[in-house]
């Protein structure tokens, strides 16, 4: 287990950090501490604990990233007292890179390490040529929706965008005040994962320098349709992750959660009294192939301050493999990642049950959507750059601003907050 | 009042000791007011000088980013050049300005006349009032902005279902509603906070003015604008200045609406906001910092203008 990844490297805190990653002293015990909002991460630490007496992990629950678990974690390594373990979703681990704040475990992901983890994911948590976390799940996109209004208004459960539109548009006529879903892509999360499901590129790497584009013609082709969802009155006038989609969800008057994965576990929670009701497939694409971007899906980084780099690593493999880490998160539908190792994956799609989606298997349907990941590098200025397109979203309501006008001030704040740090970009 | 007054020989000899007296008694003075000064110290001062520190400089990485880590740089007063440059900031005192020419009169006469009422013969149950005016004060912020949000929601917001029984179709979240939804909140948050100092200083005022007012005819009306008014004018001046600077740092009320769903503003909407965004969205501290001590100093401005205007009439 973790034997074979120290072996690699050689002993002796005495050698300079740089080359050479400090291992596991056996006679000492270690306390580590660890912060995350992810579902069910007491039961997997408790788990951990009771299997590792000499490594002792104590977990704080923080609020999720964007909703303030970010800037919580900036604040406190700002002030010295950060954790030594955290989970960075993909979008967020280049800024926290490049902030400093992120320890280089290029040692201790040896090729026999990367080669645990999904190939897509190992990319997401390499930049500058270096491995800076261990991914745990990935944000595969889902269409979740309700299959008993579906029935009801004759809807078919689309594989094209052009059919969603088309179901849209069958809607509109039969029951108008029910659509197939809100604005969508006012929630910056999900235009990107719209757009990288298309095959759009907003970022690269040229050398040393970055390259941005989040107006590329696959961009484009997302924001074109939208827009003409939202001009055509095809779409709920109701902003994303607000009291008032909860509402329209709960009141059957959008039948549609345009969203990823983990998503399968929140929707019992917000929407208690709809069990049995909602269903999931992949995602519609615009070929009708298996297509998919990444909305969320987070991974274990560790502190650049922390005392003790090789039992943080020890604990991020195991959360990120070990049968026991997986077990008691998804029993009884707490918790629903699609993960990136392979005995975890196995795992999780063993022992998820809820009885809110019936007998579907969700995990064939995650896997069916992971089969068209495509490729994406994420730039290291997301928090502020999707803050800037959430407020540029938001004259989507009253048409002064169109999708591709959103993607324009995404790229102007891309561009700008990295000119600020000095970085080069083309 | 009669006082005796001590023959030059006699005050000669009491002189040292009334300043040994007083010198006790500004020693004692001094222990009482040193906890305040010391915590104005720590958590007043040493922050803004903290923020002036952070202000000076700037992180700045090279290339991709990703070998090691950004150098904190000294870069002067390049901070307050990027702030003040930015169109965004200034936007944000012009919506400062729009909601204070809203909401502070409507605070100031609405809190004047609601005193002036309960002070009145006409009043009942002044206690009872009282305290329910002042009840939303205590309120915090962010509490009365998440209350009031669900009461914008327009998917499900009571007030929103009750017009649409009259066929009225509102949606609060608007352009068009955003000042006076805005308005709404802090009216609602701070009214009862000015009526309570108005009450009081109306209170104040000696019971023989208003018997000889109404000796000489004065109705209630009457005595109202021309006898209680301009006596509580020190009162009016001072929450005048409280209330312009709150809104001056309007956050909490904003911060809420745009995170909850509002169409028009945006985490950026004032200077406070700006900040707050700058400091826990970019992590620029010192964009942050600049903006910060740009606003402390309008603020500190506008205070002294107001105090300037008011002293003629405080020293009536």
């Amino acid at each position: 287990m973790a034997a074979t990844a120290l072996a690699a490297c050689s002993s002796g805190a005495a050698s300079s950090a740089a080359t050479h990653a400090p291992t596991l002293n056996p006679s000492e015990t270690y306390n580590i501490t660890y912060w995350s909002w992810t579902k069910g991460s007491q039961e997997a630490v408790n788990a951990f604990n009771a299997a590792h007496p000499k490594i002792h992990v104590t977990f704080e629950q923080i609020p999720s990233g964007s909703s303030g678990g970010y800037a919580k974690l900036q604040d406190a390594f700002k002030a010295g007292n950060g954790p030594d373990v955290f989970n960075v979703e993909y979008p967020e681990l280049p800024e926290f890179v490049a902030s400093g704040q992120v320890a280089d475990i290029t040692d201790y992901m040896t090729a026999k390490e990367r080669d645990m983890y999904l190939p897509q994911a190992i990319d997401l948590t390499t930049l500058g040529g270096k491995n800076w976390a261990v991914p745990y799940d990935l944000g595969v996109q889902v269409l979740y929706y309700r299959s008993d209004l579906f029935t009801k208004y004759g809807l078919e459960v689309p594989k094209t965008w052009a059919q969603f539109r088309s179901d849209a548009e069958k809607l509109k006529t039969a029951d108008p005040g029910v659509y197939m879903s809100n604005y969508v892509v006012d929630d910056p999360a999900t235009l990107a994962a719209l757009a990288w499901q298309a095959g759009a590129q907003w970022f690269g790497t040229s050398g040393d320098s970055w390259k941005v584009d989040f107006t590329d013609a696959q961009s484009m082709k997302v924001a074109s349709f939208w827009q003409s969802m939202i001009s055509d009155g095809l779409v709920a006038k109701v902003p994303s992750n607000g009291q008032g989609q909860i509402a329209d969800w709960a009141n059957g008057k959008v039948l549609t959660n345009i969203s990823a994965s983990w998503e399968a576990a929140y929707i019992p929670g917000t929407l208690p009294k709809q069990a049995g009701k909602w269903a999931a497939v992949p995602m519609p694409s615009f070929t009708g192939d298996a297509a998919s971007g990444m909305n969320g899906g987070s991974s274990y980084a560790i502190s650049k301050a922390s005392k003790n780099k090789a039992a943080d690593f020890e604990f991020a493999q195991w959360m990120t493999t070990q049968t026991k880490a997986i077990e008691p998160r998804v029993t009884g539908g707490g918790s629903s990642p699609y993960l990136s190792n392979a005995n975890a994956e196995s795992v999780a799609k063993k022992n998820f049950t809820s009885t809110y989606y019936g007998t579907q298997d969700l995990y064939k349907v995650f896997a069916a959507s992971a089969a068209g990941l495509k490729h994406w590098t994420w730039g290291p200025t997301m928090t502020g750059t999707n803050t800037a397109m959430s407020d540029a979203a938001k004259g989507l309501t009253d048409g002064s601003i169109t999708v591709d006008g959103v993607l324009k001030a995404g790229q102007a704040d891309a561009i700008k907050e990295m000119k600020a740090m000095h970085l080069s970009v083309q | 009042m009669t006082t005796l007054t001590p023959s030059r020989a006699q005050a000669r000899q009491s002189e040292p000791a009334l300043t040994a007296v007083r010198r006790k008694r500004s020693r004692v003075a001094f222990v009482f007011i040193a906890p305040f000064f010391v915590l104005f110290l720590v958590a007043t001062i040493l922050p803004i000088l903290y923020a002036l520190y952070l202000s000076l400089f700037q992180e700045h990485a090279s290339g991709l980013g990703f070998s090691g880590g950004p150098t904190t740089v000294f870069t002067g007063l390049a901070n307050f050049v990027t702030v003040v440059t930015d169109a965004t900031y200034w936007q944000g005192y012009l919506h400062v300005a729009v909601y204070a020419v809203i909401a502070v009169p409507l605070l100031l006469v609405g809190g004047i006349v609601i005193a002036l009422l309960l002070d009145s013969a006409f009043a009942r149950a002044r206690r009872a009032f009282q305290l329910g005016i002042f009840i939303p004060y205590v309120v915090p912020g962010i509490i009365a902005a998440l209350i009031w949000l669900y009461l914008y929601t327009p998917q499900v917001s009571p007030i929103t279902h009750f017009l649409e029984s009259f066929h009225i179709t509102i949606n609060l979240f608007g352009t068009v509603w955003t000042y006076p939804t805005l308005a709404n909140i802090t009216i609602w948050e701070f009214l009862g906070y000015n009526i309570v100092l108005y009450y009081a200083s109306l209170q104040a005022i000696p019971r023989d003015t208003i018997e000889a007012a109404m000796i000489d005819g004065a109705g209630q009306f009457r005595m109202a604008v021309s006898i209680k008014l301009p006596l509580i004018k020190a009162t009016v001046g001072l929450t005048a200045l409280f209330t312009a600077i709150g809104a001056m740092q309007l956050f909490s009320e904003p911060l809420m609406l745009s995170t909850g769903g509002s169409s028009s503003i945006t985490q950026t909407w004032t200077p406070n906001l700006y900040a707050y965004t700058a400091a826990f969205t970019k992590s620029n501290y010192g964009v942050a910092a600049a903006a910060s001590l740009i606003l402390a100093a309008i603020a500190a401005l506008l205070s002294v203008a107001l105090t300037r205007y008011a002293k003629p009439q405080v020293d009536e």
